[in-house]
């Protein structure tokens, strides 16, 4: 376990460089430079030789990996750089507003699953019957919603039309109930259908025949036996969901204004702030691979098969690290699911 | 299990129709539309649906229901375009990685390693807007992210047959590499990468939506879905028709394009169903 643990890490610090490089690397292939750029923002056009001084001065015409070694170098000591719009660092910018993102995100995530397990169940349970139909019907329609329409629809009917929240979000709980309504439902519809294929998955195993044949009550073999058996997917599901909530929290939170690291990355980007966009890239990947391998070794803890599938061979599912697959359409999933 | 067989197949032919019925609109959409999606009238600025416009018109008295069927045409060949292009580059390069093995896949996995530690949408979001607008920007983003899904696919598949005892018979028989990979090797996985081909139609629709919604896909003269979308936020209280009509356009069309995706895998492995 600790080897596979002590590999994992190895493998991380791998992904982190060539995460940051990759960002560097097409930050510097922007169209205008961070010379042009930090006098633009400031409200003056620079002349050209007053450009070759400053790009020198910067250090911007050495190679692009002696650059990238002294941005490396700079990062790892907590320094990302100025934001060209704002008078304030990268990552105290990205320090104020990420308490925002992580709090809508992780209620999206918990209300997601408030719904979704129990209808989930439900559905598997009351397999084929009208209620699992209902639920199909509905959640398909939900995975085929754009959240970003579905944010103006909730906006419109609950805030313009009926006025039970603001329009203008603020910061406390009541004005987070939409963006997280809006970024919960269409995860959930695609999670019932993850959680009702996994639960079936179980219901049909050997042990569930045996266990009734035994005498223990439904409710006991749902709870005790097949619910535990099928969290393992549902986690590692969930883990490439948390970069989903990220990601998407992007949109959301624009059109809610909403004061997270979304919002601030959209308004960078209109005023072409790159240190600021790289911050926020290289931040969402490194929160996204953390929390990945957090499941990653949770589920590895969890399911005693893939222990000693660990010990077998010290990899799990091939030499790929964390991801089963990436988050999509909940066909998608329910495709991985199933193989 | 025969009938369950006729059964998918009949729902398939029914859904391609729609599909391609939606196809036929958006191709044809500059004929069909009964107004210039671009012609601006500022007499008729924000009209409510009625006779005159179906769905209403715009601040600049654009008529909706003409931008949404034009705008129909830009996405749906964006769309296409974009999904074959990852297949097409994630399939050769999952094929050269599965096929070759050793460095040239351990590089692969790793470069994919490190592509997918960008979550969903942020590394396209980022591309393009660093990059700066503009669909050549957005098209490089989408495909940046999206080619890995193909190419660890088909690497797995292709690892998985590579040690069948047809394809080592086929080499004793004197196929060359190319010939294996063609012959013996793609046919086998083709299925299951037209299956998720199909599937990813509806989230790349969504995806392509969502960037243009944030502005960084087309630029405003042009009828877009997401853009209409977002123009519309400004109008909600006075003209909720802007966002309405663009919005279900999506969604419908988005639903057509899922329910094909999932009659597309009911048909080609019935084991999965």
């Amino acid at each position: 376990m600790y080897r596979y643990i002590g590999k994992r890490l190895i493998q991380l610090i791998f992904v982190l460089l060539g995460v940051t490089f990759l960002t560097f690397a097409v930050t510097s292939a922007a169209p205008s430079d961070a010379a042009e750029m930090s006098y633009l923002s400031k409200g003056f056009t620079p002349s050209a030789e007053l450009l070759e001084e400053t790009r020198k001065e910067m250090g911007l015409k050495d190679p692009l990996l002696i650059r990238y070694a002294r941005w490396l170098s700079d990062a790892l000591h907590g320094d990302l750089g100025q934001s060209y719009s704002y008078e304030e660092s990268v990552l105290a910018q990205l320090n104020r507003k990420l308490p925002g993102t992580l709090r809508l995100a992780g209620a999206a995530l918990v209300l997601m699953l408030l719904i979704a397990f129990p209808l989930g169940i439900l559905t598997a349970v009351y397999k084929n019957s009208i209620v699992d139909y209902a639920v199909r019907l509905i959640t398909f329609v939900g995975n085929s919603i754009p959240n970003f329409w579905l944010a103006l629809i909730l906006m419109f009917v609950l805030a313009v039309k009926l006025k039970w929240f603001p329009v203008i979000g603020s910061d406390d709980w009541y004005s987070m109930i939409l963006p997280m309504v809006t970024l919960a439902v269409p995860l959930a519809c695609s999670y019932i259908r993850q959680i009702r294929v996994a639960v079936l998955e179980e219901l049909s195993q050997e042990y569930v025949t045996g266990a009734r044949a035994r005498g223990l009550s439904e409710r006991r073999i749902m709870f005790c036996h097949v619910l535990p058996n099928s969290l393992v997917p549902v986690i590692t599901l969930i883990g490439l969901s948390i970069g989903h909530l990220l990601g998407g929290a992007a949109i959301i939170e624009t059109i809610f204004s909403w004061q997270g690291i979304g919002n601030m990355v959209v308004e960078a980007i209109r005023n072409r702030d790159y240190p600021v966009i790289q911050g926020y890239v290289i931040w969402m990947a490194l929160i996204y691979v953390l929390i990945n391998l957090a499941v990653d070794i949770a589920c590895h803890l969890m399911d005693p098969l893939q222990r000693r599938r660990l010990k077998g061979n010290g990899k799990a599912d091939g030499a790929n690290g964390w991801h089963i697959n990436k988050p999509d359409t909940g066909f998608q999933k329910e495709m991985e699911c199933k193989r | 299990m025969r009938k369950k067989r006729n059964w998918s197949r009949i729902r398939f032919f029914m859904i391609l129709g729609i599909a391609l019925f939606l196809i036929l609109l958006a191709a044809f959409s500059s004929q069909l539309a009964p107004m210039d999606p671009l012609e601006t009238n500022f007499r008729e600025s924000l009209q409510p649906p009625g006779a005159g416009h179906l769905c209403g018109t715009d601040k600049l008295g654009r008529d909706v229901f003409s931008r949404i069927l034009c705008g129909a045409g830009n996405s749906f060949f964006l769309t296409f375009f974009m999904v074959l292009l990852v297949t097409v580059i994630g399939t050769a390069i999952g094929l050269a990685a599965g096929y070759l093995g050793r460095a040239a896949d351990t590089i692969l996995m790793r470069l994919i390693d490190v592509l997918l530690a960008f979550p969903d949408s942020v590394f396209a979001i980022a591309v393009a807007g660093i990059m700066g607008a503009g669909i050549f920007h957005t098209v490089l983003a989408l495909a940046l992210v999206w080619w890995t899904k193909y190419a660890r696919l088909t690497r797995s598949m292709v690892a998985n047959i590579r040690e069948k005892e047809y394809i080592i018979e086929a080499r004793f028989g004197g196929a060359g590499d190319l010939r294996i990979l063609g012959k013996y090797i793609l046919p086998n996985i083709l299925p299951q990468i037209i299956i998720m081909s199909a599937l990813d139609v509806g989230g790349m629709m969504m995806s392509l939506a969502g960037l243009s919604f944030l502005g960084l896909a087309s630029q405003p003269p042009a009828p877009e879905w997401g853009s209409m979308l977002y123009e519309s936020r400004q109008y909600m209280q006075t003209a909720p028709w802007m966002m309405i009509f663009p919005g279900l356009a999506i969604l419908l069309t988005v639903i057509v394009f899922n329910l094909l995706g999932d009659s597309v895998r009911d048909l080609l492995d019935p084991k999965g169903q």
